[in-house]
């Protein structure tokens, strides 16, 4: 069974990795993580929060198009082709199909992610080490006289490529050790402190969103899928507001007696909605990123994650086995 | 063209056509008609500062607030560039601005630091610079920067104790804030001119790092409750001259003046040898005492206790020197009051240490005179050329300069005979106190230094004409009236040593 899945999971990810609009935007995450870099520098203050604030953002944003856009299309693609038939017909479930599609997608996903933060990281060593002070002390030495004397254009040249190797280099030590990379005694690794874990936690945040996206995607025409899939991320992000949001109206009222009709519905609506959607700001630390916080990762948030996940693949699977391929 | 005209359709679609660019032109020139009507309009920031509700734009976020958050952050930089142009001039909008833009990121300080040197500083609305960072310190527990920004400008710009405390007792909440920061309890208290609370204050800071072992803390204390008490006498000082002026209509011209029950009455106070005293004792029982231990309330009052006394006319000095009235400084009092600070009682109750800060003053500049006469001429000057420094001091002494000493040109060859004095402990009023006649004192000598203390200094004097033949002393030789700028002494510096710069903006 376990094999059948990885097959299929690995055929998706394959599929994926040929879609050209997946390179549309991780060029565009590039893009706005040097932008990061460049919005910092307009700061009179705090450039190191707005530069991880921004490539967070961005990885996370860009995670969530990848899911919604690769993902709606996922099921969709098969049975609009009709490869779908030469998949069934073998001996294969159409869960596994299914689980297998989506464990491809997140695959697909937690690989960009990984990459992403692969070049955030060489974009915040690369910033450290071209800072004024560390670029000053690389580029410009005392002589006998004690004048400061500028060490030349080609050593200018040579200082900026081997900054940019190192900052890579250091960037896929980030990636490849969990973060840890800073155990090594790099310089510099201060600036990457917690992104690995807050990419781990949008991976897990991406992974309910996948999940949801193949359940529409199951079902509906992909125009449909994304519309339904980013009203749940949006639902999921405003969990807690929604559910702030009820609670004042009732305060504010003085009680539930107080409220009017429309205001009943909009109550238990919204108490509803913030029960039942998946609650996303579990998954959003990226404030505590920006100000060198610590990432907290707790087992619980894992298990709700993976547990969410499960259900929600769950239902996915009872309405693709119900659904009739003709 | 001809084509199409050609046949009755190509008519048709020719003046259909025509009829379109009729139809447009007259569009056209109706719609440029109601841009002329649209006028000029003024180009007000504050359009772009009035952000929708924080609940809305939380919303709106979608979680990427924080991201949203450095947006407005730069948006308000590039504001501040153009002056914060708000409508009707007042600081409402920008505090809005701030306001919403913390509460989409309430962990975002630079916004309330920047926000208060907009709303505060560069707008003058305290109270909402004060708002924003009584948010931040409520928001942000475990920074110190926002409570220390707000007690600076409470004490400093609106002179309001009460805010000051509040961002006090914030801070002390903050156990990892540094040490001066949490000693502002104390500055505030001596500042409001409550002694007592301030003097408790020390008692428990410096039982504390004397525990913990930090000596350089501890003295730096021992240093504060000299300046605590010297202030708390000096109100007492200044609240007998204020019943003596009462009574005869003038200031006091010697401390002796006051020193009767009428205008002196005995008051409670802390001595600084009964407190020295008291800790003293206390070393056996400090010793058994875990460092990081709160100080039990009860060794706090049993140390006030001890160092409370009873005083008794001319309170002791905290440094061991005497309180007396400084005469130039009475002479000038009445006529330049602009010279003084009235909040901080009269400015001639004065001691021997108070002092010091003249002839330290004056020894630097001769130094600086000679260093600079030697790298001109590479040689000393002669008496004859730095006649003009060998003045009398304020304590009763004078300037001496020792050409031919051994030391270097710039060091040890410039000395008051005053302090010098003072610093040997040879001036009998050393640690003088209690009631008038203090008859332990030379006969005739009087509390206020004068050049006839002392025979050597008399024999100067005259020689210099600063004792006339009938006795009387001038400040400067021919000259009455004394010269203001080298005999008053230096107002209090108004922040503590310990205390900072504040936090720069960002």
């Amino acid at each position: 069974m376990a094999g059948k899945i990885a097959a299929i999971a690995l055929n998706t990810f394959k599929e994926a990795v040929r879609n050209r609009v997946l390179y549309v935007l991780l060029f565009f995450s590039v893009v706005i993580m040097l932008g990061a870099w460049v919005a910092s520098t307009l700061s009179i203050d705090d450039e190191t929060k707005i530069v991880r604030d921004l490539g967070a953002g961005a990885i996370n944003f860009i995670a969530l198009l990848i899911a919604v856009f690769v993902g709606i299309g996922l099921v969709y693609n098969d049975l609009d082709k009709k490869t779908i038939y030469t998949i069934i017909s073998k001996p294969i479930s159409r869960w596994h199909f299914l689980v297998g599609k989506y464990l491809g997608l997140l695959l697909t996903i937690a690989v960009n992610v990984l990459f992403m933060t692969w070049i955030f990281c060489a974009v915040l060593y690369l910033r450290g080490y071209l800072a004024g002070d560390v670029m000053y002390e690389a580029l410009y030495f005392v002589d006998d006289e004690g004048y400061l004397n500028y060490r030349g254009v080609f050593a200018h040249l040579f200082y900026l490529v081997w900054s940019a190797v190192k900052a890579l280099v250091f960037g896929l030590l980030h990636v490849v050790m969990f973060g840890m990379e800073g155990v090594l005694g790099i310089p510099g690794a201060a600036a990457t402190q917690g992104l690995f874990m807050t990419s781990v936690l949008t991976i897990l945040e991406m992974a309910i969103i996948t999940a949801f996206a193949v359940l529409f995607s199951s079902f509906s025409s992909p125009t449909l899928s994304a519309f339904m899939t980013v009203i749940v991320f949006i639902i999921g992000r405003l969990n807690q507001e929604l559910y702030l949001f009820a609670d004042t109206m009732v305060q504010r009222a003085g009680g539930m007696e107080a409220l009017g009709g429309g205001q009943v519905v909009a109550y238990y609506f919204s108490v509803v909605a913030a029960h039942l959607s998946p609650n996303l700001a579990v998954f959003n630390q990226r404030r505590e990123l920006a100000e060198f916080q610590d990432i907290q990762l707790g087992v619980m948030d894992i298990s709700y994650g993976i547990a969410y996940t499960a259900m929600i693949l769950t239902i996915a699977a009872i309405v693709f086995n119900r659904r009739n391929f003709k | 063209m001809s084509r199409l005209l050609e046949g009755k359709r190509g008519l048709r679609d020719a003046l259909l056509g025509v009829l379109v660019l009729v139809l447009l032109a007259g569009a056209v020139l109706y719609q440029n008609r109601r841009f002329e009507d649209l006028g000029f309009r003024v180009f007000i920031y504050e359009q772009r500062i009035n952000l929708p509700p924080s609940d809305v734009l939380r919303f709106a976020t979608l979680g990427y607030d924080s991201v949203y958050a450095n947006w407005l952050w730069l948006v308000s930089i590039q504001a501040f560039g153009s002056g914060w142009r708000t409508e009707d001039g007042t600081a409402g909008p920008i505090f809005n601005f701030f306001d919403t833009l913390t509460d989409v990121d309430p962990q975002f300080i630079s916004a309330y630091r920047f926000g208060n040197l907009v709303v505060g500083d560069q707008r003058g609305d305290y109270e909402l610079g004060r708002d924003l960072l009584r948010k931040g310190t409520l928001e942000n527990v475990r920074n110190y920067d926002l409570p220390y920004l707000g007690i600076y400008n409470a004490l400093w710009m609106a002179n309001e104790e009460a805010d000051a405390r509040w961002f006090a007792i914030m801070l002390r909440r903050m156990e990892h804030a540094p040490n001066f920061m949490l000693r502002l309890e104390e500055f505030i208290e001596r500042t409001a001119g409550r002694y007592e609370m301030a003097f408790e204050y020390n008692v428990r800071y410096w039982m504390d790092y004397h525990l913990a072992g930090n000596d350089v803390e501890r003295d730096l204390i021992e240093g504060r409750i000299q300046v605590l008490l010297d202030q708390w006498y000096k109100q007492e000082l200044t609240a007998s001259a204020e019943r003596y002026l009462e009574a005869h209509g003038e200031h006091p011209t010697e401390m002796e003046d006051l020193l009767t029950e009428e205008f002196m009455p005995a008051f409670e106070a802390p001595t600084f040898q009964s407190f020295r005293a008291a800790m003293d004792r206390r070393t056996q029982q400090f010793a058994g005492m875990p460092a990081r231990r709160e100080i039990p309330q009860e060794i706090v009052d049993e140390v006030i206790e001890d160092s409370t006394e009873t005083i008794v006319g001319l309170p002791p000095c905290p440094w061991g020197t005497w309180y007396f009235i400084h005469e130039p400084t009475r002479i000038a009092y009445p006529e330049r009051r602009d010279l003084f600070d009235d909040s901080k009682g009269f400015p001639y109750l004065t001691t021997a240490q108070g002092l010091m800060d003249i002839v330290n003053r004056h020894n630097m500049n001769a130094q600086e005179f000679i260093l600079d006469f030697y790298r001109e001429h590479e040689r000393r000057p002669t008496q004859e050329e730095i006649a003009h420094l060998l003045t009398r001091d304020p304590v009763g002494g004078h300037y001496v300069y020792q050409r031919e000493a051994e030391e270097s040109p710039t060091f040890g060859v410039f000395y008051s005979t005053g302090q010098r004095r003072l610093a040997d402990g040879a001036d009998p009023r050393m640690g003088v106190r209690g009631p008038d006649p203090h008859r332990f004192l030379p006969d005739g000598l009087r509390l206020a230094p004068r050049l006839s203390d002392f025979p050597e200094e008399e024999q100067w004097g005259r020689e210099h004409g600063y004792i006339l033949d009938d006795g009387t002393e001038l400040w400067e030789p021919g000259v009455t009236d004394p010269d203001l700028e080298m005999l008053l002494p230096p107002e209090d510096d108004e922040m503590p040593q310990e205390m900072p710069a504040p936090p720069p903006a960002p």
